[in-house]
């Protein structure tokens, strides 16, 4: 593997801080993450929630450096990979991380891969292009993954077209291709969303198994607050583009500190039930292209008062050191303490 | 034929911005045809090529107004003459004067190109009509004889199709080349109207209608027809661009306008002939040919552009 | 797929006869002088009279003659020329003439309208592509009668870049200024259609995917987005082609090309009315059978694409 200049491996496998992601559309700028922060460490599964548009995939695309450019620009922050900093690397090296270091996995696998190839081709192409391998032996290779994420027939499943699949094993081959070349860290943004419950388990179980072999860190994102209880270490809460919560997961659900991630909680009627999206919150999320001054959550929020109406954003709160949890609200302690 | 044309793309992801659909426009709801006339109205080249159309027909319908030489008035002395005084272009080869044959040829192309177009516009429309309101048998027929037709490319059907019905060797050949023309041009109208009327035909102000009791020939003229008319004469203002090209296409081959009949065709298969001595006799009436089916296909394509509802 | 080839062939098989049928009853049917009408307005001796009376069965009913006509063509008797050459003959000469055409003039097509469409969709917006869109309407209307002798006129008399006749080897060379002129039928339509579905596939799922896997860009947009584009462009040759037929008989009659086109057109010239037929109906049996081929191309291009 070639080696990235200035790497350190003790430095955390990932750490995102203060990002700052914009669309300038003709309608206007749309500001979709403003200044979002987390960190991932090794075979840690992180999972980040929040309400649909909140900017979740677009945080997980600029981590891989895939945002659509233009109209999306990251305009602030960094993006640190055991220390390097993605977002000084030129585009060659950028390119080398994903797959490589950094591999993701999307929501939607019939049109996430490509119609017109076979599987054993958009899986072997991983491997030809990164590996410099021949055909025959990428997909030789390409047949052993499909067995690791559990493709029955292999062999012959390997010149099928996707649509030759259903829903959950093109989901397993989304998983195996994002595997191919033992990436460090795995962000899989809603993988399981489109399949129906039975599937999503076994999706689930499976990302959740090849984690522990290999020890990689996770960045699940999410609606299903059943999966996050089960799978995820800790929890990072997104809204209007900002994390306004960090925390472990039992601490996140036994005492939330911010008020958005409480109206959640609240939202669900019974914490075991799988499968639940989240039901809507009083008002509506902000349009991107005017955030609310101040605490963006102020027009929805029961605990609202003058302080959260005046710029600047609430910081990050420090809620506690151990176990570590951040809190972006001014009254996080009134929160926690009911 | 079988319908390959469907061709399936992937879903575009949804990535709209969260933000307002427009700049808050308040006005009042306006038909389509309001709409596409207001986009129309501010295309650049709606207007070129509205004055470029408008020339060519005035130029058809009083082609005096522009030159007042006789085109057939041609002295071989004046072979390969350069432009003098009227004779703008200059001379040909068997000294005729080009501007004048130029001028005089867009008569001809555009009565061949109109006649042939409405002939086309007609048949088109009764084909399309019936296929569509009464399927059936009747559609099924029709439509394996459009597909018959098509099995035969247009110009090698229109070749023999012309020369047959120019057995005549006296005759100008305008007559069979309208004929010709319309009756090869029109399977795609007739495919457009008869889609047309289908979705119409589902379409809940027709079925309400129909439960009404009125009568077939009434739901086809007073609401199929008018709904569908805007997009049918789109389409034959292009045929009329094509069908010129086409009128000169047969003339060049010599199956198509003939004897003295003036034609764009004629001119430029005699200035091929001779583009090495002289190339203005070629040149001349190629760039009006060219020109004039320009114009009435850019004219199509605007309106067109401005008629789809799924560009807007 | 085989079941699909096989309705296919039937409905061409229809479509054929259907199509051959019209072609002969405008030729023949009705005549006032059958013999008059196939040669023309040349002079024919008697014993020409008798011969061809004898040769199309003249002295039978119309359907009888349509069917002794077919049967020749089955048997692979596709008439003779009023010049006594077999028409079989002719077209096995010019025939490799207007293949060699046809060929340059789909790679010259080919690799100008994927090449400058996929460009135009890069750069959208820009200069580049406002003015390719124009040029490509203008190259849309512009009726090859006049874009073939104004090349040959420019490119090839006054410039002298090209030959601008070809003799009767017809060299490539000699072949390369024509098949520009043919090309320019289906560069325009082509380019606009790969623009369109470039612009399209870009902003498919799967392109996230491939960049995700750590792929050049050169990469995804040659090997993956421009894969899903071609499919939309391969159905249109298919509509291209009675155009490009059309565009290859003026195209070899401007250039003196000794190709198919080149034949027919001086039979209609000569009034040949044998040969035109002949020549006819094997580019019909053509056009069918290519419009055929590029839909199974479709098939292979598109996997999601299923024949019954
Ligand atoms: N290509 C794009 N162009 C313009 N705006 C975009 C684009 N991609 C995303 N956005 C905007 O960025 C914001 C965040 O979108 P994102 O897809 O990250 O939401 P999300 O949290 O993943 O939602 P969901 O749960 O629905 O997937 C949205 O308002 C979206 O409209
Ligand atoms: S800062 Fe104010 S508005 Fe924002 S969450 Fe806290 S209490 Fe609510
Ligand atoms: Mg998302």
């Amino acid at each position: 593997m070639d080696v990235l200049p200035g790497i350190d491996p003790r430095a955390p496998l990932l750490e995102v801080s203060d990002l700052h992601v914009e669309f300038r559309t003709q309608y206007g700028v749309a500001k979709a993450i403003n200044g979002a922060n987390f960190w991932l460490s090794a075979g840690e599964t992180l999972a980040i929630l929040g309400e649909s548009g909140c900017g979740k995939s677009v945080t997980a695309q600029a981590i891989m450096g895939i945002l659509d450019t233009p109209p999306g620009y990251v305009t602030q922050g960094q993006i640190k990979y055991r220390g390097v900093d993605l977002l000084k690397l030129s585009e060659n090296e950028r390119r080398k991380v994903r797959a490589n270091r950094i591999a993701m996995i999307f929501q939607d696998a019939l049109s996430a891969l490509n119609p017109v190839y076979t599987v054993g081709f958009q899986l072997g192409e991983v491997f030809r292009k990164h590996r410099g391998m021949s055909r025959s032996a990428a997909k030789q290779r390409a047949i052993e993954l499909l067995d690791q994420v559990k493709i029955p027939a292999a062999r012959t499943r390997v010149d099928d077209y996707p649509h030759q699949f259903s829903g959950g094993m093109r989901q397993r081959v989304m998983i195996a291709m994002a595997l191919a070349l033992d990436p460090e860290v795995l962000i899989a943004d809603e993988p399981t969303t489109a399949l129906d419950v039975t599937v999503q388990a076994q999706i689930m179980g499976l990302l959740a198994d090849l984690q522990r072999e290999r020890n990689m860190g996770l960045i699940l994102i999410t609606h299903d607050m059943g999966v996050v209880a089960d799978v995820a270490d800790r929890i990072s809460v997104m809204y209007a583009g900002r994390v306004v919560e960090e925390a472990p997961v039992y601490d996140i659900y036994s005492r939330p500190a911010h008020p958005y991630t409480r109206a959640l909680l609240e939202s669900i009627p019974r914490l075991d039930m799988k499968g639940q999206q989240l039901s809507v919150i009083r008002g509506l999320p902000p349009v991107l292209t005017d955030v609310p001054k101040g605490c963006a959550f102020n027009p929805r929020c029961a605990y609202a008062r003058d302080a959260c109406r005046q710029d600047p954003a609430p910081p990050v709160y420090q809620v506690s050191q151990q176990p570590h949890r951040t809190a972006r609200c001014h009254f996080f302690r009134e929160v926690i303490g009911e | 034929m079988s319908d390959l044309n469907t061709v399936t793309t992937a879903e575009a992801p949804g990535g709209q911005p969260n933000v307002p659909r427009s700049p808050v426009k308040k006005d009042k709801p306006r038909s389509l045809a309001g709409d596409a006339w207001a986009d129309l109205r501010k295309r650049k080249i709606f207007w070129v090529s509205v004055v470029m159309v408008a020339i060519v027909l005035v130029m058809a319908a009083w082609p005096t107004l522009f030159t007042t030489a006789d085109p057939g008035a041609c002295a071989l002395s004046n072979q390969y003459k350069g432009p003098t005084g009227a004779a703008l272009f200059g001379f040909d080869y068997q000294g005729c004067d080009i501007y004048a044959k130029v001028i005089h040829g867009a008569r001809n192309s555009i009565v061949v190109g109109v006649l042939s177009t409405a002939l086309a516009g007609v048949i088109g429309l009764f084909f399309g009509l019936a296929a569509g309101y009464f399927g059936g048998w009747l559609d099924a027929f029709l439509s394996r004889f459009v597909d018959i037709m098509l099995g035969v490319p247009f110009l090698l059907a229109g070749i023999v199709l012309s020369n047959r019905l120019s057995s005549d060797p006296k005759s100008d050949g305008i007559f069979a080349v309208t004929l010709t023309l319309g009756l090869l041009s029109w399977t795609s109208g007739a495919r457009v109207m008869r889609s047309a009327v289908i979705s119409a035909k589902n379409q809940d102000y027709v079925a309400a209608a129909r439960m009404l009791g009125s009568k077939p020939s009434r739901l086809i003229f007073r609401h199929i027809v008018p709904n569908s008319i805007a997009s049918y004469v789109v389409l034959l203002t292009l045929l009329l661009g094509i069908n010129i090209a086409s009128e000169a296409t047969l003339s060049f081959l010599g199956v198509g306008l003939k004897n003295n009949a003036i034609s764009w065709g004629i001119m430029i298969s005699e200035g091929t002939q001779f583009a090495r001595t002289e190339p203005w006799p070629l040149v001349w009436p190629a760039l009006f040919l060219g020109v004039t089916v320009l114009a009435f296909i850019m004219l199509g394509d605007a309106v067109r552009d401005a008629f789809d509802p799924k560009l807007r | 797929m085989f079941r699909y080839i096989v309705r296919r062939l039937l409905q061409m098989v229809l479509t054929f006869f259907g199509a051959t049928f019209m072609l002969f009853a405008l030729v023949f049917a009705n005549q006032k002088d059958p013999i008059q009408a196939l040669v023309g307005e040349r002079p024919v001796s008697e014993s020409q009279r008798i011969a061809l009376t004898e040769r199309y069965h003249l002295d039978e009913g119309f359907f009888m003659q349509y069917w002794y006509y077919m049967k020749g063509l089955f048997t692979g008797d596709f008439g003779t020329s009023m010049t006594g050459r077999k028409n079989w003959e002719m077209m096995a000469d010019a025939w490799p003439v207007t293949l060699r055409l046809a060929l340059i003039a789909i790679v010259i097509a080919a690799t100008f309208s994927v090449t400058m469409g996929v460009y135009s969709a890069l750069k959208r917006g820009g200069v580049f592509d406002n003015v390719s869109l124009f040029i490509t309407l203008v190259l849309l209307a512009m009726p090859i009668v006049v874009i073939a002798p104004l090349f040959q006129l420019i490119f090839g008399i006054e410039l002298g870049w090209f030959p601008p006749t070809a003799t009767r080897d017809a060299t490539v060379w000699q072949l390369l200024l024509p098949a520009i002129v043919l090309a320019c039928i289906v560069i325009a339509p082509e380019m606009r259609v790969t623009r369109t579905a470039v612009v399209e596939n870009l902003r498919a799922d799967y392109v996230r995917t491939a960049r995700a896997k750590g792929l050049t860009r050169t990469r995804v947009i040659w090997v993956h987005v421009l894969r899903n584009s071609l499919i939309p462009v391969v159905t249109l040759i298919g509509v291209d082609l009675g155009g490009l037929m059309a565009g290859a008989i003026v195209t070899e009659h401007v250039f003196n090309i000794p190709g198919v086109g080149f034949n027919l057109a001086r039979a209609i010239k000569t009034e040949d009315g044998p040969l035109v037929v002949g020549f006819v109906s094997i580019l019909v049996i053509l056009f069918l059978f290519i419009n055929l081929l590029v839909d199974l191309l479709y098939a292979a291009l598109d996997p999601r694409i299923r024949y019954e």
